[in-house]
């Protein structure tokens, strides 16, 4: 019965989504305040909806109730308690429902939070976020049923996907949906403005913290499903340009785009259509993204299953929204009115080279995902769009955004003076000295690539604190004077120094790992000795072990230095019961920033021996320092005191206060 | 009746939560006018420029230029709300019809949808509750047994009238064997065999009713059984899995893993099986790889175990003695039978019975002697089994 009651919830969410998006839309066109009203209770009442027919999903993993169809397919009794849990979303069913489960979170936060925007304005956000959980819960019930049952229950479940057994698996999915979602605000926002007709700085601000809130935790999820795959993909690689990873970058590409350009339309009113269609793109590309991931058309691991029909009515899903909101893109846009003017050399141009630089990069990782499909769809051909084409195309168009990241925060609104004119010649001088550079290394093969890798990395760390440094006044002001205008500052700027830091330490730590890393693979008996970047590494031997659900083969190296034992690393193979499937498991030993990666290979036959292959990956970790920074200054900006401004006062009032702000 | 009334309640709490506002008398003094809102973003921007100017974030010049854009902002802002104001919008007409019928939409749709895509009347059937049902033969258990029970005996009356319907027989057997009747269960699998004919599942019927009968474990008769039919039909999941079982307790428990997780994989492989055969590999598995944290003793048949075990040690003997008397009588009298042979001989081999065995293997032999084929079979069982073969192949 409690699962029944579960089933019972979400299709009660649908059909009070089916309320969200028509009461307030009805209650804000005509000026209903009552209808406008309702509107938070219906994102709160939705959300507890939705909130519970997750819950006893939940319940159904974790008491291993395999009369839930979903339930037997994707667990099973024998598999930790942690693994129960984060089987609810380890399958395309599941997945969806933690899709929608965070997408009605955000809307009773927005309905929670709102209470300092507009009336209208917010019914309008909650009814557009509405017509997104109407799409998706509807989805879910009519194609992904996750309450299909299965009678008599089975006595034992088909376990999870061993790839997926991992702590990543509580980390990454949740993380990442809580960022594609996240930009459904953003979008229902944009929606909202369009239908009213009226964007400007205010609406900047409003949208400011939903962008960064979907941007913290997208930033994380992605950081956390390299990692993920670095460390149990056992290929030793942190980013592989796979569809599906690009997938989750573009949206955070044109997010990022969207978190700057919305600085310039609040402090100027300036770029009020482009920001509008960034908003619009950023969600459209996390559609994109589910689409993806969730159609079938990618083979990956995340690819749970294929079923065309899914992947017919996601399609529809997302022509609608995105061809819907372009549509009425295109209507309105034309409507807004100019914002402030400016210079080439200000904050607002700075910003603008950002934006271009980064939809650009959007639009480049957009072709190489799509392009191969496209061909495929077409001719039928199979092509691959690997690495080689990213890095002829992503990685020159990031160079020159890096070199200027730490210029934008120092130059002035509306027109830099010759301070900035003076900057801008640095970059010229920057450019040469790169020129030169390159120059050198095709003529001597020198390693300067890497130099100017880790120039820039440094550059973009020190830059970074520049503007602190700048206004602290040191060294000229005293210490103390120092410190007191150091706390003084807004927290916002402290969060673009740390998360343009978080950029630079990324920078580092790739440029590192790619110029330096040391790869062997070779046999390996039983007591064999190799060298590894001067460590030295003996192969003890291999010894079967019984985990819960997986019996596995764990092989123990140890590795020295000059004769020191260092560190004991123990990658495995295991064998999952239940699915007959093989995985790998990494062994990794974490010295400083980097990292002894061994991974196994499979036995040579007719001998002891087996395949080895191992790294010796320097800085690597500082792959994913950097995104914690990056988190680490959104979180900063977030507390902002000026995200926070309240409700106005009941205009009777609203002159007496008016006056005493003058 | 007890969800129909959850579900009632749970739709007229969230109903109360949505249309709360809307019942409520509107207050008309408490709503500010949209343009406040952004009135409030630019004076927060007036307040904070001046607090940036105090600290020397920016020059004043800086901030002169800011002033002057945000002031202008704030105008049109104030200008804006006046003119709202004075416009009046009339707050709160209700419309009655239309939230009303909104009230109706939401339980009506989700009722219909639920309808459709629902299974009302099922209950959830968590693990612990499905293995406390297993293990206490007082409840729901012997409730469906009574069901059969009460089958059975109709059947056992008709079959008494009409002992000659063998389809009678054939759906009493595996009655019998759900009931632990390990001997009913031998006799009408046999009977069904003998007025139908072979198939796979009466083989291997028999067969767990040989296996019942000698205290759980796979002997020689039931082995045989077992392998008469997986030769009938190898993707019979019952022979599949007692095979893989006689695999382990002879000893090679590899193999036996082996074969029980290609019957786990096997689509087509029955699920109660497929579910024995997961203990199969937790007992076995766990004792050839030491320690399996949590692996509970089997579960193989419980019911049978009990039956079998409650014979005492004689009766067994004299059943199976019993038994091997029947089998070799009936090979007196029809001695065209290769696996009836086989099981003979190896019932008597498995009771350390060698020179009876030997003298099955003869009259085997003689009984084939002008069938190649069928001879050749009698001479290899015989060696495997390190029997001679009465000197006909040395």
């Amino acid at each position: 019965m409690i699962v029944e009651l579960g089933h019972y919830a979400l299709v009660l969410a649908l059909a009070l989504s089916v309320l969200q998006t028509v009461v307030p839309f009805v209650g804000a066109r005509t000026g209903d305040t009552r209808q406008m009203a309702m509107a938070p209770n219906l994102a709160f009442a939705v959300f507890a909806a939705i909130a519970l027919s997750f819950g006893v999903l939940t319940w159904g993993y974790v008491a291993s109730d395999f009369s839930i169809l979903n339930v037997w397919e994707n667990s099973n009794s024998q598999q930790p308690l942690l693994f129960k849990f984060t089987g609810v979303w380890g399958n395309h069913e599941g997945s969806m429902m933690l899709w929608i489960l965070i997408l009605s979170l955000f809307g009773a936060l927005v309905a929670f939070f709102g209470s300092n925007l507009p009336p209208s304005l917010r019914a309008m956000v909650i009814s557009v976020q509405g017509l997104i959980a109407t799409a998706f819960t509807g989805f879910i019930l009519f194609t992904s049923n996750p309450f299909t049952r299965l009678s008599p229950a089975p006595l034992e479940g088909q376990d999870l996907n061993p790839i997926l057994q991992d702590v990543g698996l509580a980390i990454h999915p949740p993380l990442l949906y809580l960022g594609y979602v996240g930009f459904s605000v953003c979008f229902a926002f944009a929606i909202a403005a369009l239908v009213e007709g009226r964007i400007d700085a205010a609406w900047a601000r409003w949208v400011r913290p939903w962008t960064l809130t979907a941007w913290i935790f997208l930033t994380a999820g992605i950081a956390m499903g390299s990692y993920w795959a670095y460390y149990e993909l056992g290929w030793g690689g942190w980013w592989f340009w796979d569809p599906v990873e690009n997938a989750s970058f573009m949206p955070w590409l044109a997010g990022t785009a969207l978190l700057h350009s919305a600085l310039v339309m609040e402090k100027r009113e300036a770029l009020k259509v482009w920001t509008i269609l960034l908003a619009i793109l950023a969600f459209s590309l996390s559609l994109l993204g589910t689409f993806l991931v969730r159609s079938g058309v990618l083979t990956s691991v995340h690819a749970f299953a294929s079923d065309p029909t899914r992947g017919v009515v996601i399609l529809a899903i997302l022509v609608f929204f995105i061809g819907g909101a372009l549509i009425l893109f295109a209507l309105r846009s034309s409507t807004l009115s100019n914002g402030g003017l400016f210079h080439p050399i200000s904050r607002e141009g700075a910003l603008l080279l950002n934006n271009l630089i980064l939809t650009t990069a959007a639009a480049t990782v957009f072709v190489g995902t799509l392009y191969p499909l496209a061909i495929e769809a077409l001719t039928g051909e199979k092509i691959s769009v690997g690495a080689p084409y990213f890095d002829a195309t992503f990685a020159p168009l990031m160079i020159p955004l890096l070199l200027a990241v730490p210029f934008g925060p120092l130059l002035a609104w509306k027109r830099g003076d010759l301070f900035g004119a003076a900057q801008r010649l640095y970059v010229f001088a920057g450019i040469a000295i790169l020129a030169g550079l390159v120059t050198l290394y095709l003529a001597t093969g020198a390693p300067v690539l890497a130099a100017i890798g880790v120039t820039i990395g440094f550059w973009l760390i020190v830059g970074a604190f520049a503007e602190v440094w700048q206004k602290s006044g040191l060294p000229k002001a005293g210490v103390r004077t120092a410190m007191a205008r150091l706390s003084g500052l807004p927290r916002s700027v402290w969060g673009t120094a740390f998360a343009h830091a978080g950029l630079g330490v990324i920078t580092l730590g790739i440029v590192s790992v790619s110029a330096f890393q040391e790869e062997h693979v070779l046999r390996m008996a039983p007591g064999d000795t190799t060298d590894l970047s001067g460590f030295s590494v003996l192969f003890e031997g291999m010894e079967p072990r019984q985990g819960p659900n997986y019996t596995e083969n764990v092989a123990t190296f140890q590795v020295s230095r000059d004769g020191k034992q260092i560190a004991t690393i123990n990658p495995a193979k295991r064998i999952y019961t239940a699915r007959r499937m093989p995985t790998t498991e990494a062994g990794i030993h974490t010295r400083g920033f980097s990292q002894i990666y061994i991974a196994l290979g499979d036995p040579v036959e007719g001998s002891n021996q087996i395949v080895v292959r191992l790294w010796w990956k320097p800085d690597v970790t500082l792959i994913w320092f950097g995104p914690i920074l990056m988190v680490i200054g959104g979180l900063f900006s977030l507390s902002d005191r000026r995200l926070r401004i309240g409700a106005p006062v009941p205009s009777a009032r609203r002159r007496q206060v008016l006056a005493a702000a003058e | 009746m007890l969800f129909i009334i959850l579900a009632a309640l749970l739709t007229i709490v969230l109903l109360g939560i949505v249309f709360w506002p809307a019942l409520r008398p509107a207050e008309p003094a408490a709503t500010a006018h949209e343009h406040d809102f952004d009135l409030e973003i630019y004076k927060d921007q007036l307040r904070e420029l001046d607090t940036d100017l105090e600290r020397g974030v920016i020059n004043a010049a800086q901030a002169d230029y800011a002033r002057a854009e945000i002031g202008r902002r704030l105008l049109a802002a104030e200008d804006a709300a006046q003119a709202e104001a004075d416009a009046k919008r009339t707050a709160g007409n209700t419309r009655g019809p239309m939230l009303a019928a909104a009230a109706a939409f939401a339980p009506l749709a989700a009722v219909v949808i639920y309808a459709a895509v629902g299974s009302p009347g099922m209950d959830a059937q968590p693990l612990a509750g499905r293995l406390q049902e297993r293990q206490q033969p007082m409840t729901a258990q012997t409730l469906q047994n009574l069901d059969v029970k009460e089958l059975v005996k109709k059947a056992e009356d008709h079959l008494r009238a009409n002992p000659d319907d063998g389809r009678g027989w054939d759906v009493l057997a595996p009655m019998y064997l759900r009931l632990g009747r390990a001997d009913d269960a031998r006799d009408a699998f046999e009977r069904a065999i003998a007025m139908l004919g072979e198939t796979a599942p009466r083989r291997s019927g028999l067969g767990q009713a040989y296996y019942m009968l000698s205290g759980g474990a796979v002997d020689v008769n039931a082995r045989s059984e077992f392998e008469r039919a997986v030769a009938l039909d190898p993707n019979d999941s019952r022979s599949r899995f007692f095979l893989a079982l006689a695999a382990a307790e002879g000893g090679n428990v590899n193999g036996a893993l082996e074969g029980w997780k290609t019957l786990i994989a096997d689509n087509r492989a029955a699920p109660e099986w497929k579910a024995a055969a997961q203990e199969g590999l937790r007992r076995f598995g766990g004792e050839a790889l030491a320690m399996a944290p949590g692996s509970s003793a089997p579960q193989l048949d419980q019911e049978t175990v009990k039956n079998v075990q409650s014979m005492s040690a004689e009766d067994r003997q004299a059943m199976i003695g019993n038994m091997i008397a029947q089998l070799d009588a009936r090979l007196r009298d029809n001695p065209d039978d290769v696996a009836g042979w086989q099981r003979l001989i190896r019932s008597y081999s498995v009771l350390g019975k060698k020179p009876e065995a030997e003298d099955a293997v003869k009259r085997a032999l003689e009984a084939f002697a002008s069938d190649e084929t069928k001879h050749g079979q009698i001479v290899e069982f015989a060696a495997a089994l390190g029997l001679s073969s009465g000197g006909t192949t040395q």
